[in-house]
């Protein structure tokens, strides 16, 4: 049995939280890393198969990484519709991004697919720690708030990226068999 | 070599004193002659003339050798010490005078000896070969060669200069030495004084250090706390915690402080009752009869005085002890002195021997006493011989007659052996078995009697057992009847055989059943089980069986929905067409309005600002990034409220000791 499970996973989060840098490092596995920032205009979308461990299967999951500006919002509340995976970033040296995270699971929670609904909070940037201002406390808390989870993690130094992904294609998969599962006992 | 002439005239003042040898010094020829032809004559026994004639021969020979070496010294100033030495010579000397024999033996040994030495002078070179002659009368003598060996160096040279030089070398030594102590003293000194500074620094060093250690681990605990992400509540809680163990640890401190001030209150207060004990021992004494405490008195006194004697006793044995094994160890470690208690020990022996010997000699008397004296002890010896001869005989004779006696008395033992023996053996076995049993006569008598009784009682029991069955002799059957009885018996005996037989093979056969009864068990649950499995099955074939009745409603339904897929089938096929068309006009008019957009000024102007606005963006992102990092390093806000609350904490730390001080 070898089937490909799609899932739709939306990045979102504060402008210069990081995204477009998460997604870059993640999809390509050299886990490049850009000093620049380069403004990601509307939604940008890129796709990354995963074999789940000890599976036949594996998931190819369609990143949305959706811009965090306020004059993308409209176009990103559209494409955020009927997502299945989410991850929503902050950024430790900003409260506002920080702030931020609960406005963004809301817009999702609005567009519907609320039950599957499965994601993570990561907060980036933590290799900037003398201006860190989000403890690792208060990010647990929020995430726990929204019945997510929690990870972090420096993209710049390459520290905690795989691990959110992995957990949501593992979730995912879960989920996933449950409901082939249930349908199979419906029918 | 000045030795040379000084050994000769030790030899010659042997006999001819002190004059020959001034003769000697002066003029050499005339001594030796007199020494050659005077002396040696008379010394010598007999038969040593060849040795004396080769003595002069070598000495002749030698002679201008020598005679060069005395010159030099007879210009020089060492004459005096010369003249010095035959002093130490003379008790040599007059010691060989003592005893004759073995001055002519040391005599005749120097003289053999000489020629050698004459001859090593002659060829030799120096001052060494003369101390060998010197050396060697001096070790035949014994212990007084010692000195003069030793003596032999110091001799060699006399000048007075090379003494002072000596003594100025060592005078200039000793004042090197002690210039060198001194600076090493000094040296020492500062040592000492930087040693003390250092380990002042050292202490010092280690107390801060074990400090700084405190500071790391609050440290490394405030880390571990941040790391750990923990609230203020909680740290404060610990704190709180801490701070309470504090409190109670002091208490128990008190509480031990107090204790052992207590204890030594106590150990005071004994001290006081054991003054005041001692006090009351001498009050005691003060009150007791004058004539006990004179008593008490004297024996005190002497008790401190035999004290006092031990202990010097004691002194004085460790100290005799110590010179003891000094002694002893100069003893082991010079050979000389060991040699020289060997001889010693030796000479004792001589003289003992020496004087038994003289003793022996004085005894003897004169010959013709001694003569008659043996000549009578003879005759008395022959006598007595003659006696003990007959005596002899008289014992051989006695003894050949015993031992006829014994050969008879053997013959008669060897033919009576036989039958006596067995007999003696017999009576003999017979004895020991008489002791045997006389020895365990009373054990077995008491186990013979407790036996007697239990079988009186046994009787007893019997008979009072016949005597209640007798009463019951009348039921007993007649002698047919008992024949009846017997066959009987042996008929039912053989039955109870057989039935034990019947009874193996029952409970074999029980066994068996048993089992199969087990086995029946197991299946009879099974079965049950499958019933229930069947009664389900059945449950659901009845469910099933209403739906399967109606065969030609279920074939409907199911044709019903093929046809519906099927229609659904073309009718979605019949979108996908029209699906794909939409899809390619779509694409169409993507396309077309992707053109449109891209000949479209508004949105070549929109990209380009969008472009202008992401590289804006980038510029504002890294600004607001350096500004952030610069405000990160130069926000003096975290530190400043640090430094205020480590002033505070410092302030509450300084506060507190004073409190507790004051407490």
């Amino acid at each position: 049995m070898n089937n490909i499970i799609r899932a739709k996973c939306l990045i979102l989060g504060d402008s210069t939280v990081g995204k477009s840098s998460l997604t870059q490092a993640f999809v390509s596995d050299t886990h490049q890393y850009q000093k620049n920032y380069n403004m990601t205009q509307g939604v940008e979308i890129l796709t990354k198969m995963i074999n789940v461990p000890d599976t036949q299967s594996s998931v190819e999951l369609y990143l949305y990484d959706c811009s965090g500006k306020e004059f993308y919002r409209g176009l990103v509340t559209k494409m955020s519709s009927q997502a299945s995976l989410i991850v929503l970033v902050y950024d430790v040296t900003s409260e506002n991004s920080f702030n931020l995270v609960t406005t963004f699971h809301d817009l999702v929670k609005t567009q519907g697919n609320n039950d599957g609904l499965r994601g993570v909070v990561f907060a980036n940037k933590t290799d900037l720690t003398n201006r860190r201002k989000i403890s690792p406390k208060a990010g647990r808390d929020l995430a726990n708030s929204l019945g997510l989870m929690y990870f972090e993690g420096s993209v710049k130094d390459q520290k905690g990226i795989d691990a959110p992904f992995f957990y949501l294609v593992n979730e995912w998969f879960k989920l996933y068999m449950d409901k082939t599962q249930s349908f199979k006992l419906l029918s | 070599m000045d030795e040379v002439p000084v050994n000769r005239t030790e030899i010659g003042g042997l006999f001819d004193h002190r004059p020959v040898t001034a003769a000697g010094s002066i003029d050499r020829p005339g001594t030796r002659g007199s020494v050659g032809g005077a002396a040696r004559p008379s010394s010598r026994p007999a038969g040593a003339t060849d040795r004396t004639e080769m003595r002069q021969m070598s000495s002749y020979g030698d002679r201008p050798s020598t005679r060069q070496a005395i010159t030099p010294q007879a210009d020089g100033s060492s004459r005096p010490t010369t003249s010095g030495r035959p002093v130490t010579a003379r008790p040599v000397s007059a010691a060989l005078r003592n005893a004759p024999g073995t001055a002519s033996r040391l005599l005749s040994t120097a003289s053999l000896q000489r020629p050698g030495t004459r001859t090593g002078v002659a060829t030799g070179i120096g001052f060494n070969t003369p101390i060998n002659v010197v050396d060697r009368p001096i070790t035949q003598q014994g212990l007084s060669g010692m000195k003069t060996s030793s003596r032999g160096p110091q001799r060699q040279v006399q000048d007075k200069s090379y003494f002072l030089g000596l003594l100025r070398t060592k005078m200039s030594e000793v004042v090197n030495e002690v210039g060198r102590l001194t600076t090493e003293m000094e040296s020492m000194k500062q040592e000492q004084s930087t040693f003390l500074t250092y380990d002042k620094r050292v202490k010092e060093m280690a107390q801060e250090l074990t400090e700084l250690q405190g500071t790391l681990a609050d440290y490394n605990l405030m880390v571990d706390l941040l790391n750990t992400d923990t609230e203020k509540g909680e740290v404060d809680a610990e704190t709180r915690e801490v701070a309470e163990e504090n409190k109670q640890d002091e208490q128990e401190l008190d509480a031990l402080f107090s204790r052992k001030q207590h204890l030594q209150a106590t150990a005071v207060q004994l001290e006081t009752e054991i003054q005041e004990e001692r006090h009351m021992g001498e009050s005691m004494v003060a009150g007791m009869e004058p004539n006990l405490r004179q008593r008490y008195v004297e024996l005190q006194s002497q008790n401190t005085s035999l004290l006092q004697h031990l202990d010097h006793n004691q002194h004085e044995i460790d100290t005799i002890d110590t010179r003891v094994a000094t002694l002893e160890d100069e003893l082991a470690t010079s050979k000389v002195k060991q040699e020289a208690v060997g001889l010693y020990e030796r000479l004792q022996e001589l003289e003992e021997k020496r004087t038994e010997i003289q003793a022996e000699n004085h005894k003897r008397g004169t010959p013709k006493e001694e003569r008659e004296r043996l000549l009578l002890q003879v005759k008395e010896d022959n006598a007595e011989i003659a006696t003990m001869d007959r005596q002899v005989s008289e014992v051989q004779e006695q003894m050949r007659q015993l031992t006829d006696e014994l050969h008879q008395l053997d013959q008669e033992l060897e033919e009576n052996q036989s039958e006596r023996s067995q007999k003696y053996r017999e009576l003999r076995k017979r004895e020991e078995t008489i002791d045997q049993f006389l020895a365990g006569f009373e054990v077995t008598q008491a186990e013979e009697l407790s036996r007697l009784d239990i079988m009186e009682e046994n009787n007893v029991d019997i008979l009072e057992k016949l005597s209640t069955h007798l009463a019951h002799f009348k039921h007993l059957p007649s002698t047919n009847e008992f024949d009846v009885m017997r066959s009987d018996l042996a008929f039912k005996e053989g039955e109870l055989e057989k039935s034990k037989f019947t009874e193996q093979g029952l409970k074999n056969q029980n066994l068996n059943l048993q089992s199969n009864l087990q086995k029946i068990e197991a299946l009879e649950s099974k079965v049950q089980k499958e019933l229930v499995e069947l009664k389900e099955r059945l449950a659901t074939m009845d469910e099933e069986m209403v739906e399967f009745s109606d065969v030609a409603g279920l074939r409907a339904r199911a044709e019903d929905r093929r046809r519906q897929l099927a229609a659904d089938r073309e009718q979605l096929e019949a979108r996908m067409v029209a699906a794909s068309l939409n899809i390619k006009e779509g694409k169409a008019a993507v396309a077309s309005l992707k053109s449109q957009l891209q000949e479209n000024e508004t949105h070549a102007q929109l990209a380009a600002l969008e472009k202008k606005w992401a590289h804006l963006e980038q510029t504002n992102f890294t600004l607001r990034e350096v500004v952030a990092q610069r405000k990160a390093e130069s926000n003096y806000l975290p530190t400043k409220v640090v430094t205020r609350a480590s002033r505070k904490l410092n302030q509450a730390k300084n506060y507190k000791p004073a409190r507790s001080s004051s407490d």
